[in-house]
């Protein structure tokens, strides 16, 4: 091996570490009363400015890659939804599913994540990137009802009747009775591992919009079998998400009367999960599309008044278009 | 094993021609561009090269080379061009016509270039399903 390869190796390793370090380092702050963690958003923002390193692979497997410089656009329709677990909460429709990329020769978007690639061989990669937190979804009024009518009827009035003492235990808040959540902006880092078909991941991200100044970890697993024309993967995964994360968005204090006040304290926790996806190329440009994914909710969230279902589901059937 | 170049020597010493004389006789008379593509770095980089020319005999009168519908330099049959310095940035096809506007030969000269597109591969799932 040249001393150029041993000094490029040496490099990639060294700025990983520097990588994981400050990740870890804000994963352990939120731990810490949040004054003393106000420097997490700092270290994150920085952290996308760590050293850049250049090491790219050509590609081979068309249905994982894109060519670079160019937008690949893709949009399917079909069938299918998101459960979602928040009372109230409604299912989150899946008729049209957008895929949008571009990689240049390190930045990258892909779907919602807007990241620099720092490494990219035939056994890793490494990335950072800035992204919405998907869980302000369940948080959103589908239903035009909610939007256009204005009824005056308060859920709230009737579930907490006789409730004055502020136990939570088996009631239900409806998100209709709650502020509005925001759009958290998470900025991550995540190193894959590759071995032929299976790919390991683990990524760390982290609040940088100061909304709720919480982190999530996950782990996840993906093996994937193809035939000439055909996909199949399936991809099981755990998700562990802060207290200061949970909490903002299923944490409660309200007041429904002037003589009650129901609070609960979000807590962290782990979240198994699994996704299936297989695909089938139909003709050069269409291909059909049908996956699911289950995934498991800890406690510290279900057991939240805001929380009527222990996991989330979704299903989608249907047929896309590359352009 | 020695028959054939014997025979050969003998045929040209009486001279006629042996089938590899008129093979090389044949090429030379034939409509032939070299070179037939120029390489460029990437799409859209122009290229500038001096293309070498055959021409067939032809008969009395004028010709002229095209390049697409441009013309370049016109000929008289008996003092033909046999180069042409030629810049395009993309396929572009080199013809030979007559004083009739009638295209007797041509030629498409193809770019090349030494980057192709890369490819790289996605760190996210297509479809956004994970």
């Amino acid at each position: 091996m040249s001393k150029a390869v041993v000094f490029a190796n040496l490099r990639l390793v060294f700025n990983f570490i520097v990588m994981l370090i400050l990740n870890l380092h804000t994963v352990f702050f939120s731990f810490l009363p949040r004054k003393i963690s106000s420097t997490r958003s700092l270290v994150c923002a920085a952290l996308l400015f760590v050293v850049s390193i250049s090491a790219s692979l050509a590609c081979t497997d068309d249905e994982q890659c894109i060519e670079e410089n160019q937008w690949s656009i893709g949009v399917a329709l079909g069938l299918g939804a998101s459960t979602n677990p928040v009372v109230d909460g409604d299912a989150i429709p899946q008729v049209i599913l957008l895929d949008i990329a571009w990689y240049g020769e390190q930045a990258y978007f892909d779907n919602g994540e807007l990241g620099i690639r720092w490494l990219d061989t035939s056994d890793f990669g490494l990335e950072s990137y800035v992204t919405l937190d998907r869980e302000r979804a369940y948080f959103s009024f589908w239903d035009p009802a909610n939007i256009l009518v204005n009824t005056g009827f308060s859920p709230l009035d009737g579930e907490l009747s006789g409730e004055l003492d502020g136990e939570t235990q088996g009631l239900n808040v409806s998100i209709d009775e709650i502020e509005s959540k925001k759009w958290a902006v998470l900025a991550g880092t995540r190193l894959n591992y590759y071995q032929g078909s299976q790919k390991w991941s683990l990524g760390i991200e982290t609040d940088v919009s100061g909304v709720h100044g919480g982190q999530r970890v996950s782990i996840a697993y993906q093996k994937a079998w193809s035939g000439d024309d055909w996909r199949f993967q399936i991809r099981p995964n755990i998700i562990w998400k802060s207290d200061d994360l949970v909490d903002y968005y299923y944490g409660l204090d309200v007041r429904p009367t002037t003589l009650s006040r129901i609070v609960y304290k979000g807590k962290g926790g782990f979240q198994p999960g699994v996704s299936l996806l297989y695909t089938k190329e139909l003709t050069n440009d269409w291909q059909f599309i049908s996956s699911a994914s289950y995934q498991h909710l800890h406690s510290g969230m279900t057991d939240s008044p805001l929380v009527r279902h222990k996991q989330v589901m979704s299903i989608f059937v249907g047929a896309g278009y590359r352009f | 094993m020695i028959k054939k170049p014997i025979i050969l020597l003998l045929l040209s010493s009486l001279g006629v021609a042996s089938p590899l004389a008129a093979t090389k006789q044949s090429v030379l008379h034939q409509w032939l561009v070299q070179p037939k593509a120029c390489i460029v770095q990437k799409l859209g980089d122009s290229c500038a090269i001096a293309v070498d020319i055959t021409v067939p005999r032809l008969r009395k009168g004028n010709y002229c080379f095209f390049q697409d519908d441009t013309l370049l330099i016109c000929f008289s049959y008996d003092a033909p061009v046999e180069q042409l310095n030629i810049e395009f940035n993309k396929d572009t096809l080199l013809s030979l016509r007559n004083q009739e506007d009638l295209t007797l030969y041509s030629q498409k000269l193809e770019i090349k270039t030494r980057e192709t597109k890369r490819k790289v591969r996605r760190v996210r799932d297509p479809w956004s399903l994970f």
